[in-house]
């Protein structure tokens, strides 16, 4: 059984049109436009014990939306969500004791305060015995490299050093269930791959089960076999990502260089022009017509060096976000 | 059983944030003693009206300057409890909503209002609070003659206990608006300032006052009932109103915090 | 200020109106948390009249001291400053810089700021006292002559420009302590004490007042006051218009020296 079930979960809330000027201000007074926005509509998922799965979104997707509300912040506007057997919503404490969140900007360490004792608050919280407590944070500080941080006020610490205390904090009942809201939002690169690192080590250790959001590509790529990929509050893609490719059709690109410049109508005989320019281009075609279409370019155009690359994940992702505007534009609704 | 354990729970936690806040404040100690000397300011301008009461050295509504010192006594130890347990909680109520760090402690297998609203504890404001507010209780209680034996003593502190439970209510409840509203400034002026009715006796007041301020806003019970239980001039229904009043008011902020909590869970995103 | 400058101070002025406009509930609630205080006093100022046995309490009558405890708040708010906590987050936060750099003075920066903001709270309240002296007749009732409101509007003018220079010169604290808003908090009642903000300085008694009439408070808030009272007879108004303007030149002395210094040491600590 699926340790997290959500079914047709949708989340919207209402908000009231700004506009800016004295009239407009004036006239909010006594009669504000209210609108609706559709944060979560028909969520639909499962995830497995001890699987980590990466939310894929641009800004305002609805990423955080859904990881509030599998977290029992927010209630739903329909549907439901099961999680170890809890409705989250219903904030039970068994619930709560198995769980954590973290969110990457916001902290839950007492700011002038030495780690330990926000620590030792969760500790309290939590009512872990003072052998699991001990052993628990030991391991942490070993796996994280902290051990000499934990004296240190919180204030004093770096961004990447805090958000590994702010880790600790949150696994210190070791919960089955960890939801990081951006854990790297923020952090320098070396950082970044130290907190990639942990996560990776860390879950398959414990088989904890992991949902995680981000906008690095490499967090993801890196620690999740599956994601999911949510834009305008519903799900575009959920499963592998080295497969994400095949749904914008497979694809490959030519780069290709010129002896002479050749102009952008001429090129796009061969396929869809990415970028042109300076004597080079970036052509994308279908994988099946790459053979023929090389074999035309070299035989007509000036090709002085050429390229065959696959497509990124990233030039997948922005596909799956401009064929929604497209049919956004066009059909006034996605399905 | 199970609710013994969780009490027992709670009271530890509170001994963990009495604990860090006294770290935490003692780091900035230069900001301790500026903190006292500013509560030393407010001290004194609550010593204006004791100053004028003996300077004029009239009775007036039947009390004598030594009277008003209880009253004022007792006032200025409640609003030495106040800033000691709540103050810096309620302040800080609308900062933890905008931050988020009210969706974090949402998330914790512990009570959200006991987390939110009790987790500050101030120790340099309530310092001259306590230490003129007792003196002036002590020398007033000796000046009026009045008994002093360990039940009138007790009552008193009884009576203060129930009046720290009831402040906790009653101020809670106008914060609440920090979930609708951005900026509380205002709000925690006018809060302030209503406050300081019990800057006088309630007897100076008109009846209408009185009985606003003892039934509808409570606020005169919370300083004026110990001392009027001290001069023996509680009638019975007051004497049960002083302990049910601190019962009602809390389960009517219990019932509109939890509608406001739901307010938000399903309103924001 | 030189002629040809004059106009971005007269920017800076606007600034302030359009301040003022943008935070009018927040003066008005501000009015409104007044009313509290004012009716405290109002309770015991009845209690104590209708117990003393003469008419006078302190050499007021009661309509004096209803009137003196009325006009204290107003006066008291009208006066105020709070700019400080903005100065003193520029000199802490580096917003200075830009003033250093432009051929801009931040001391009239300022005042012509807070000169603006003044205005426009000093003509709300101006509207509001006519409409209450035409509704209410309130002037009969105190015998208020027509050039004492004169007096009382130029004293209330000199007191604002006196206690903006006592604001900005305490403002100027930031250069040299990190944690001032606690001070300014508690400077702020304490010197409102001092002018009489609370209750008339009477009641401290002749030693204290005899003290007290050395230092500049008592002209921002009990001197305009006691005009209005009429506590004050016509001989001393001139005296104690001379008083304020000796003690805004004094205080606007010290703050520009004090300028000095605490700019070089702002600079060489590089803001």
């Amino acid at each position: 059984m699926a340790i997290i079930e959500v079914d047709r979960l949708s989340k919207d809330y209402t908000y009231y049109e700004k506009e800016t000027g004295l009239r407009h201000s004036l006239r909010n007074l006594f009669y504000r436009k209210q609108l609706i926005r559709h944060a979560v509509r028909d969520v639909s998922f499962e995830v497995e014990e001890g699987e980590i799965v990466g939310f894929l979104g641009p800004n305002g997707a609805g990423k955080t939306t859904t990881l509030k509300l599998l977290s029992g912040i927010l209630h739903p506007t329909s549907g439901t969500a099961r999680v170890m057997g809890f409705t989250p919503w219903e904030r039970k404490k068994e619930y709560k004791m198995n769980f954590s969140i973290v969110m990457g900007q916001k902290s839950q360490l007492w700011w002038d305060l030495p780690a330990n004792e926000s620590l030792a608050l969760n500790k309290s919280i939590y009512e872990l015995s003072d052998r699991a407590f001990q052993a628990t944070l030991d391991e942490l500080a070993e796996l994280l490299d902290v051990r000499d941080l934990l004296s240190v006020q919180v204030r004093r610490l770096s961004l990447g050093e805090r958000m590994k205390i702010e880790l600790i904090a949150s696994l210190i009942h070791r919960p089955k269930i960890m939801f990081l809201d951006e854990p790297t939002i923020g952090l320098d690169l070396i950082s970044q791959k130290n907190i990639r690192q942990f996560i990776k080590t860390y879950s398959k250790q414990t088989k904890t089960t992991i949902l995680l959001t981000s906008h690095y590509m490499a967090d993801i790529e890196n620690l999740c076999k599956r994601s999911v990929v949510i834009n305008h509050g519903s799900i575009v893609f959920d499963g592998e990502l080295s497969k994400m490719n095949r749904l914008v059709g497979d694809r490959k690109r030519l780069r290709l260089q010129f002896g002479v410049p050749v102009d952008e109508v001429t090129l796009s005989r061969y396929g869809r022009v990415v970028e042109s320019g300076e004597g080079q281009a970036l052509l994308e075609v279908e994988k099946q017509e790459v053979k023929t279409v090389l074999q035309a370019v070299l035989d007509v155009l000036p090709i002085v060096d050429f390229n065959v690359e696959e497509l990124s994940i990233e030039d997948g992702l922005s596909e799956i976000y401009k064929k929604e505007r497209d049919a956004l534009e066009v059909g006034g609704q996605i399905s | 059983m199970y609710l013994l354990r969780e009490m027992l729970k709670h009271m530890r936690i509170y001994g963990l944030f009495v604990k860090n806040c006294l770290i935490a404040q003692m780091e900035y100690r230069m900001n301790f003693v500026i903190s006292i000397a500013q509560e030393c300011v407010f001290t004194f301008a609550k010593l204006l009206y004791v100053i004028l009461i003996y300077q004029v050295g009239v009775d007036i509504n039947g009390l004598s300057p030594d009277h008003v010192l209880l009253f004022i006594g007792t006032y200025m130890i409640m609003t030495g409890f106040y800033v000691l347990f709540f103050m810096d909680n309620f302040y800080q109520l609308s900062q933890h909503i905008q931050s988020g760090l009210l969706d974090v402690m949402m998330t914790k297998p512990v009570s959200l209002q006991f987390m939110v609203t009790l987790r500050r504890i101030n120790f340099s404001f309530p310092i001259p609070n306590f230490i003129v507010g007792t003196s002036m209780v002590v020398m007033a209680w000796r000046r009026l003659g009045l008994e002093s034996g360990p039940q009138e003593i007790g009552l008193f502190l009884l009576l203060i206990v129930c009046g720290i439970v009831l402040m906790y209510a009653l101020f809670l409840l106008p914060m609440l608006l920090s979930f609708y509203i951005i900026k509380t400034q205002s709000l925690i002026e006018i809060t302030d300032k209503f406050w300081d009715f019990n800057n006088m006796p309630m007897g100076i007041y008109s009846r209408w006052i009185q009985r606003i301020g003892t039934f509808l806003l409570p606020i005169f019970v919370i300083t004026n009932f110990p001392v009027l239980a001290m001069m023996d001039e509680l009638d019975t229904l007051a004497s049960i109103w002083v302990f049910a009043v601190p019962i009602v008011m809390l389960l009517v902020t219990r019932k509109v915090w939890r509608f406001c909590l739901s307010k938000y869970s399903s309103a924001s995103s | 200020m030189r002629l040809k400058s004059a106009g971005k101070y007269l920017k800076s002025y606007g600034l302030g109106v359009q301040n003022a406009m943008a935070y009018r509930t927040d003066f008005w609630l501000g009015l409104v948390s007044g009313v509290f205080p004012l009716m405290i006093q109002l309770f015991i100022w009845n209690a104590v009249y209708t117990a003393a046995p003469g008419s006078e309490v302190y050499g007021y009558t009661h309509d004096q001291m209803i009137a003196y405890t009325i006009m204290a708040i107003v006066v008291g708010r009208l006066i105020s400053t709070g700019f400080e906590y903005e100065i003193a987050g520029d000199i802490k936060n580096g917003g200075l810089n830009k003033f250093i750099v432009q051929p801009i003075s931040y001391f009239w920066y300022r005042m012509m700021c807070f000169y603006g903001t003044k205005s426009i709270q000093l003509a709300a309240f101006t509207l509001l006292l006519l409409a209450l002296l035409l509704g209410f007749s309130w002037q009969s009732t105190l015998s208020l002559s027509d050039d004492r409101i004169v007096w009382f509007g130029i004293s209330l003018l000199f007191a604002l420009i006196l206690n903006g220079m006592i604001f900005y010169l305490l403002s100027l604290l930031a250069f040299w302590m990190t944690e001032v808003w606690a001070v300014f908090i508690g400077f702020n009642l304490l010197t409102n004490i001092m002018s009489g903000g609370v209750f008339p300085l009477d009641i401290f008694g002749p030693a204290v007042n005899r003290v007290l009439q050395w230092l500049p408070f008592p002209y921002t808030i009990y001197f305009p006051v006691n005009i209005w009272s009429g506590k004050i007879s016509e001989a001393e108004i001139g005296t104690g218009l001379v008083i304020q303007a000796i003690w805004t030149v004094v205080a606007a002395l010290v703050a520009s020296s004090c300028w000095r210094y605490g700019i070089k040491k702002y600079v060489a600590v590089g803001g």
